[in-house]
């Protein structure tokens, strides 16, 4: 495994001859968000605000029949447009995207991290993007600090690296089991689809199983 | 269900102000919330100092001897749905790719100066509508004044669950076409230079009584005018959804039917000769507008970049229209000749999102767009400067 370097990218980004790009990033606004080993890319425009409701805790329990609200009760849509401010409060989660849309080759994978000024103001964004990955880089954004940060939509917050696997994969061929497949918004966490949740809910419970003394209570 | 024209229909000398000036109060209090919401542009700014002006005007109208209650409450119903378009526009949560389009339609009818508001609503409906205090003839008669804005208001609803689904909001090409004829009052010009031309032309009029011919005739003139403006820019994308929405078969008085709809918009599109076509055609050319009834759009080439599950690149206004139809054939060809697509990367998605995800990609490529050519704007304003 190695890391792309400032050529490979431009190479991968732009395609040479006569290729198609092996990497696609839309829209890359500035050739200088490119640098030596990394892609800088920008906060996008939609949100979805964690917000406090009467639901105790956000339900992870793969119980789909259940009617009780999952997780996308606790956020809040909002749209912004590229300029607005953006503000990020002490630890409030805030579900985001970049504005670049990635295609990923099917040999490489990409680490996102934040860019050490915005780390410097307490901001924390991380994640992954598979081989074969289409959409925008979901962005996780909590403030660490204790006060708020104004973020500008458009904003270079975060880099890309992309690194070179010795072997391709498929993952398209689990498309139909991605559950962020294709995404241009940010998506409230899907944990709950899990197909084994369901199964550890049924796990007969050894500890407290029937003839033994339950002292549970 | 409106509540408040029952109030003014059954008005009778017993009736109380009470309603009303509670609602007056409600909507200052709103109205007073978002002035200081922070968000709107300087002339939405001005309009909610206006509305709110006309709503203390109104209190005050109230508190006179025997005031025009029914009157009053015309007023204050356009007010509440302003009010509910300004609100929605704070909501930030509606679809701005869309408007973007149909802002263009606007700036080629030479509605330009428009200032749009836009909300999400939970009904089917769609509206492109000119926003203001009230109408005038009421304003007048309730010596108040009307709005002095340089520029036009327009709100627009689009039904929340489309927000994310530009496909579906293509009905508001559509809607825009009302706005065009509100302003332009073309139809209207039509019926008295060439109004039996244009009975001639929609035969199906006949079977509606002579003494109510003329007003179906500009209805049902006015929604093929709406049709073919929706056909200018996203081609069969409208007409297509009408038939699959309207299942009337039967002409109404307020519009023909969905087939001969359909029938027309494809005669424009296909350059065949159609009476209702032609005259509708002629009587645009002769309005002196800068726009000719035309195809207004072209379509950019989105099967290789969809088939990857890649967003268009698009480079121009034309295209950026052109998106939809090229888009709606595509999800058509897809979701019905599955085969045609083996191999590529939409083809493993399953079926049940496909069309979630065509229309997150044309999302997405409207706003790349939007946000390319803000910048490179940007930019060339920097580099003038």
């Amino acid at each position: 495994m190695s890391l792309w370097t400032r050529r490979q990218l431009l190479e991968a980004t732009q395609g040479s001859e006569g290729a198609p790009p092996k990497l696609y990033i839309s829209p890359l606004l500035s050739p200088t968000q490119i640098g030596q080993v990394s892609i800088d890319i920008r906060l996008g425009y939609d949100f979805l605000v964690s917000v406090l409701n009467r639901q105790p805790t956000i339900r992870v329990v793969g119980d789909e029949s259940s009617m009780l609200p999952g997780p996308k009760a606790h956020f809040q849509e909002t749209r912004r447009e590229v300029g607005d401010r953006f503000v990020l409060y002490p630890n409030q989660l805030v579900l985001g995207t970049s504005i670049e849309y990635f295609a990923m080759p099917e040999d490489a994978y990409a680490e996102i991290a934040p860019r050490s000024s915005y780390s410097r103001l307490g901001l924390a964004v991380g994640g992954i993007m598979q081989p074969g990955f289409r959409g925008c880089v979901p962005l996780e954004l909590l403030n660490h600090g204790n006060v708020p940060v104004e973020l500008t939509v458009g904003a270079r917050i975060c880099q890309v690296r992309i690194l070179q696997l010795d072997e391709g994969s498929d993952y398209h061929d689990e498309a139909a089991e991605r559950k962020y497949y294709g995404q241009v918004r940010p998506t409230v966490s899907k944990a709950a689809h899990d197909s084994e949740l369901p199964l550890l809910l049924q796990l007969p419970r050894v500890i407290r199983a029937p003839g033994l003394p339950d002292r549970s209570g | 269900m409106t509540f408040l024209p029952s109030l003014h229909k059954n008005y009778s000398e017993n009736s109380s102000t009470i309603l009303l000036e509670t609602v007056l109060q409600l909507l200052g209090e709103q109205l007073k919330k978002l002035s200081h919401s922070d968000f709107f542009a300087t002339e939405l700014g001005e309009y909610v100092s206006q509305l709110c002006k006309s709503v203390s005007s109104l209190q005050n109208k109230i508190a006179e001897p025997d005031p025009d209650v029914p009157l009053i409450t015309e007023v204050v119903e356009s007010i509440w749905r302003a009010t509910q378009f300004l609100t929605g526009t704070t909501s930030n949560r509606v679809p701005y790719e869309v408007t973007y389009l149909l802002r263009e339609v606007l700036l080629d009818w030479g509605l330009g100066e428009s200032i749009v508001t836009t909300s999400v609503n939970q009904s089917p409906d769609f509206y492109c509508e000119r926003a203001g205090i009230a109408p005038d003839a009421l304003l007048s008669e309730l010596n108040l004044p009307g709005l002095t804005l340089s520029g036009h208001l327009v709100q627009m609803g689009v039904p929340e669950i489309f927000q994310h689904m530009p496909l579906l909001c293509s009905p508001m090409y559509h809607e825009v076409g009302h706005y065009v004829e509100e302003h332009e009052r073309l139809i209207t010009r039509m019926l008295i230079t060439n109004g039996d031309q244009l009975l001639q032309a929609m035969p199906g009029l006949k079977e509606f009584e002579m003494a109510s011919r003329m007003t179906v005739a500009k209805a049902w003139a006015t929604e093929h005018f709406c049709d073919l403006v929706a056909a200018c820019y996203v081609g069969e994308c409208v007409s297509d959804y009408i038939i699959q929405w309207d299942h009337d078969l039967v002409p109404q008085p307020s519009h023909p039917s969905a087939s001969s709809r359909a029938i027309v918009t494809r005669d424009f599109l296909e350059g065949r000769s159609n009476p209702v076509v032609d005259l509708l055609k002629q009587g645009v050319s002769e309005a002196g507008l800068n726009i000719q009834l035309q195809k207004q759009f072209l379509l950019p080439a989105v099967y290789d970049c969809f088939a990857d599950v890649r967003p268009a690149t698009v480079d121009s206004i034309k295209h950026l229209h052109g998106l939809l139809p090229a888009a709606d054939a595509f999800l058509k060809r897809l979701m019905t000749s599955p085969s045609d697509f083996t191999g590529s990367n939409i083809a493993r998605v399953p079926r049940s999102r496909q069309p979630r995800v065509i229309n997150d990609l044309i999302e997405k490529s409207i706003r790349s767009f939007m946000i390319e050519k803000a910048w490179d704007e940007s930019l060339d304003t920097k580099a003038t400067a």
